[in-house]
């Protein structure tokens, strides 16, 4: 088995609107995001793999087919470029509505890369972002978290926090809300 | 009368699990009762902006981002991050993503596939038969994703409450047939799981929405 460098780093930028078709639909008022991705570098299998859902729900948190846009990406922060990316928009089509959305991608992991699993959507009123970094590799997968989850490594955390820099700068002056969270500390893999 | 009544009453476990809160700095996500996570969501409401979107490390970053964007009139949503905050998480909540994730993974094998494979190690480790668990949870998924596909958009209020109590008795079930059910909830679901909403909760009604809506 190789180094296990790679991190991954989940993005969600999200929120909801309502439209005005036949009949409207109100605005979503909770959304969740489900958000995984998973990374082997192994000598028989170096692939990621990322599922993302965005859930729309009405004020009974019951699930309902609002009007959202939603991107899901899958980022090599190594080389600041997108490998991957979907994207949902039902704001202008009233019988695609859903009330989850899900993006499933996958592909060829490069080692010593660090990469990023964004699931974005937006609403005009409110538009926020949401970092969950996540080791991609077995080993750096925490024991208390029933195996599959794990906590970022160091190296990128402090990669994140670049990131999160960034993602400050560009909301200057943007009239919608954004928020950024950045990496929890970071814990060696 | 009644609904003065209900709202003293909610006011009171408010209270009551706001002083609880102090003694459970070690309590476990799944080990908290309704009363005190509703405490904790109203006061993190309240405190939007630092509450749990700051719920990780400091980062200056994080709060210039704020700062540069959340002007004193606009409301800051509430975000709940499964992996820093579970324990703001209603179980109903929780359980209705698993309800949603579970019914979608019915109509599609690949999706099931995924989303048996990544709750595998957990179902072990509480030593659930996982053919047994994910049988009776489909079931309940099946009517529940029935439920809200028929109510379409234009739902009723009638309809709605019906939906959101299919989801409490759906959970009521589970829990008898699994005792561990929320530790499941808040292991192995929440982490995976953020909840955003510009909706602000009262806490009676976030303890009506737990009770099934009635």
């Amino acid at each position: 088995m190789r180094t296990p460098v790679l991190t991954a780093v989940i993005i969600a930028i999200f929120g909801g609107a309502a439209t005005s078709y036949a009949q409207k639909a109100e605005p979503c008022r909770y959304f969740t995001f489900d958000l995984t991705i998973n990374v082997s570098l192994t000598e028989t299998n170096n692939g990621y793999s990322a599922e993302s859902a965005v859930t729309c729900y009405d004020e009974y948190t019951n699930p309902y087919a609002g009007a959202f846009t939603a991107e899901a990406h899958v980022t090599d922060d190594s080389s600041g470029g997108t490998v991957d990316s979907r994207e949902w928009d039902s704001t202008n089509c009233y019988t695609c509505a859903v009330d989850t959305w899900y993006a499933y991608m996958s592909g060829v992991a490069t080692a010593n890369h660090c990469w990023a699993d964004s699931n974005p959507c937006r609403r005009p009123a409110s538009y926020f972002v949401h970092r969950l970094p996540i080791c991609g590799s077995a080993a750096a997968k925490h024991p208390e978290n029933f195996g599959g989850r794990s906590l970022c490594c160091r190296r990128c955390a402090f990669s994140k926090r670049a990131v999160d820099g960034a993602a400050a700068a560009a909301t200057e002056g943007s009239p919608t809300v954004k928020l950024a969270r950045g990496a929890h500390g970071g814990v060696p893999c | 009368m009644l609904q003065s009544m209900r709202r003293s009453i909610v006011f009171i476990l408010v209270i009551a699990g706001a002083s609880a809160l102090a003694q459970s700095a070690n309590k476990k996500p799944w080990g908290w009762t309704d009363s005190e996570r509703i405490a904790l969501r109203v006061a993190a409401q309240t405190h939007r902006a630092g509450g749990t979107i700051t719920a990780g490390a400091p980062d200056s970053a994080r709060s210039s981002a704020r700062a540069a964007t959340l002007s004193p009139a606009q409301a800051a949503p509430l975000v709940i991050d499964g992996r820093h905050s579970p324990e703001l998480f209603m179980p109903s909540q929780l359980f209705g993503i698993l309800l949603v994730a579970a019914g979608d993974a019915d109509l599609d094998p690949a999706r099931r596939e995924r989303l048996h494979s990544r709750h595998q190690a957990a179902l072990q480790q509480l030593g659930w038969d996982q053919e047994a668990f994910w049988d009776s949870l489909t079931k309940h998924a099946r009517m529940y994703n029935g439920l809200t596909r028929a109510a379409r958009r234009n739902r009723s209020d009638a309809t709605s409450i019906a939906i959101c109590r299919t989801r409490i008795e759906a959970l009521r079930d589970m829990r008898e047939r699994y005792q561990h059910l929320d530790e499941f909830l808040y292991r192995s679901i929440a982490p995976d799981v953020t909840l955003a909403t510009d909706q602000k909760d009262s806490a009676e009604r976030l303890a009506w929405l737990e009770r099934g809506c009635q």
